[in-house]
């Protein structure tokens, strides 16, 4: 088991995969040996091709530093709380990597964007989260600061 | 913030000046369908929470913007007790 | 903050200069039921707790710097807040 954080979101920030560089070497054909057998003629076809053909490279895992994508799937009453959180929008978002696929558990913010139920938002954790209201009382760890307009922004 | 319940006390004399008087529980977190999770945190309680209550709890250093909690070496506080929680299954 | 029983002392003779006549613990995080679990932590004791003790750790960096050292600042995140005397669960 580990702490509180740890067991929100099961992600190792160490998973990254680096790609090895091309060798220099003298002999072309050694060169050549690891790239794909594309020809002259090949190559010249594929130059008006849309952009989008870059091979996919690894996903690197997001990371437990960072803001995160999320979607809203609820929303949570409170009337017994802090007198901080007076008035305050308490939502349920689930966290999304960055192909829009579920990573991690549910969790609670408090929204200071106006989101709705089913909108794509993104969320910011830590100290920070309590900026957007009156920072030295508001005891939040996860508010949504932002609403994306739409997912086009996002996918690859 | 998480969303927990309640499963009991944790009685400590001899702790850091700071935190006496404050109210140790210790809460397990549960998955929006009200299932429990594995796993548990001790916070402290800043809204009187009783037993058997769901409550909304704050983890890291924002648990020390808690109420009451200004200059106490917390990191997770207890900041609502939750009435209902309301989730459209995608 | 989690509970956790100390399972021994670390001695350190080259360290950071905050950490200067502090007690370095090795703790076992257990469950509230009392039985250990795979994750270990190395705190900085400030309450006077011996090997064998329940105590209740602090992990986060404010807090566990002016728990164990007086003043905020120090490379220090985990600190051992208070000895646990009775855990109540229902």
């Amino acid at each position: 088991m580990k702490d509180l954080r740890s067991q929100l979101e099961d992600v190792n920030p160490r998973s990254k995969q680096k790609n090895k560089p091309q060798p220099r070497t003298k002999y072309k054909e050694q060169r050549t040996k690891n790239k794909s057998t594309r020809t002259k003629y090949e190559v010249r076809s594929t130059k008006y091709k849309t952009r989008n053909t870059k091979q996919e490279t690894p996903n690197t895992k997001d990371t437990n530093e960072a803001m995160q994508l999320a979607r809203v799937i609820g929303t949570v009453v409170a009337t017994v709380k802090n007198e901080s959180l007076e008035g305050r929008k308490l939502l349920v978002v689930q966290t999304l990597d960055s192909n829009l696929q579920s990573t991690g558990k549910p969790m609670v913010a408090i929204d200071s964007v106006g989101a709705g139920v089913g909108e794509l938002v993104f969320w910011c954790r830590g100290k920070e989260a309590s900026f957007p209201f009156r920072r030295e009382d508001t005891p939040t760890d996860c508010t949504i600061v932002g609403i994306v307009d739409s997912d086009a922004h996002v996918t690859r | 913030m998480i969303i927990a319940r309640i499963l009991g006390t944790v009685v400590s004399t001899q702790k850091d000046e700071r935190l006496s008087g404050k109210k140790l529980l210790i809460v397990r977190p549960i998955n929006v369908d009200g299932t429990d999770t594995t796993g548990y945190v001790v916070a402290v309680d800043t809204v009187g929470a009783g037993f058997h209550e769901r409550v909304l709890v704050v983890a890291g250093s924002s648990a020390r913007l808690a109420q009451g909690m200004k200059d106490v070496p917390v990191d997770a506080a207890i900041v609502g007790v939750i009435d209902t929680v309301d989730v459209t299954n995608p | 903050m989690i509970l956790a029983r100390v399972i021994g002392n670390i001695v350190a003779t080259q360290k950071n200069k905050r950490y200067e006549n502090a007690r370095v613990m090795l703790c076992q995080q257990i469950t509230p039921e009392g039985e250990d679990t795979s994750y270990s932590v190395l705190a900085l004791d400030a309450v006077d707790a011996g090997v064998g003790d329940t105590v209740l750790i602090v992990q986060e960096g404010w807090s566990a710097s002016t728990t164990a050292t007086g003043t905020p600042g120090a490379a220090i995140d985990s600190a051992i807040v208070g000895v646990v005397d009775r855990i109540d669960l229902l």
